[in-house]
């Protein structure tokens, strides 16, 4: 659907002598009336209301961690024991989301 | 999407990255592969009807194995599983789902980076939240936020104060690439 419609209006363009801000603007008017514009007011998407972001039963893995040798293993695993240690905004997620 | 992955890639930093992508279950019955690589005993006993592996079985074990000093390959396996299933991968609350189990097997077996798989299903859990307006987010969170902390400019040093966040993958590829 998007490529087609970029096609007509890049033709329009080829034909009509449309300047660029003209096709943005006809661009996001047809975003629009398919409701697939990100803008607030225009978008038929639900706003953003409730989010679980928890990650569970890290209180219970983290003490295990003083066991294990963590130099040995990041060499297997990578950095993935370090994620477990990063404190988490929430808004941040929560405002990624609207885009 | 690519410039994206390779951000991910690089800030788990797998080793032995072979840039082999994780495409699809291959193993026929993963759980057993999963029981035999962690020495987990009888199946029945560590699965929940619907296939997932029970969180407490497993942390039984590594409680067991951390109280009686074991060494060796397993201890690391088992916690290596333990955050694939809670972290990267997580399902419901006190499962470890057969997909993270399949996940792990790739990467013991063939060091199949799981990046990939990871932002695949950030992409999808976005997708379903932003498109019913809530939800649980089943992916790998605090990844997604390190993505996020990494792409913020700012003056103050505060996020520069973490070894990862010095990383700004996209930014040194272009600084590299366009600098002459």
């Amino acid at each position: 659907m998007l490529n087609s419609s970029i096609q007509v209006f890049l033709a329009e363009i080829m034909t009509n002598h449309l300047s660029f801000q003209e096709f943005g603007q006809e661009f996001e008017l047809t975003q629009v009336a398919e409701g697939k514009c990100p803008r607030i007011d225009a978008s038929r998407l639900p706003c953003i209301t409730k989010i679980n972001h928890m990650v569970h039963y890290l209180g219970k893995l983290l003490p295990i961690m003083e066991y294990i040798d963590e130099t040995l293993f990041e060499r297997r695993y990578g950095r993935i024991a370090q994620l477990m240690r990063l404190p988490i905004q929430a808004a941040a997620i929560k405002a990624l989301l609207n885009f | 999407m690519t410039p994206t992955l390779e951000e991910y890639k690089r800030i788990l930093d797998f080793p032995n990255n072979s840039h082999k992508i994780y495409l699809k279950r291959r193993f026929e019955d993963t759980a057993s592969e999963v029981v035999n690589l962690l020495g987990l005993g009888k199946i029945n006993q560590c699965r929940v009807a619907d296939g997932g592996f029970k969180w407490k079985v497993i942390e039984a074990r590594m409680k067991k194995n951390a109280e009686e000093g074991k060494l060796g390959d397993e201890r690391y396996r088992l916690v290596a599983f333990a955050i694939f299933g809670l972290v990267l991968f997580p399902s419901e609350i006190g499962v470890i789902s057969l997909e993270a189990a399949n996940v792990f097997i790739e990467y013991e077996h063939d060091r199949i980076n799981p990046s990939s798989a990871i932002l695949g299903e950030t992409m999808l859990s976005l997708n379903h939240c932003r498109t019913h307006g809530k939800g649980a987010m089943r992916c790998c969170i605090p990844m997604l936020y390190l993505w996020i902390i990494s792409h913020i400019e700012t003056p103050k040093d505060i996020f520069n104060n973490f070894w990862w966040f010095d990383l700004r993958p996209l930014k040194v590829t272009i600084d590299e690439t366009w600098k002459n």
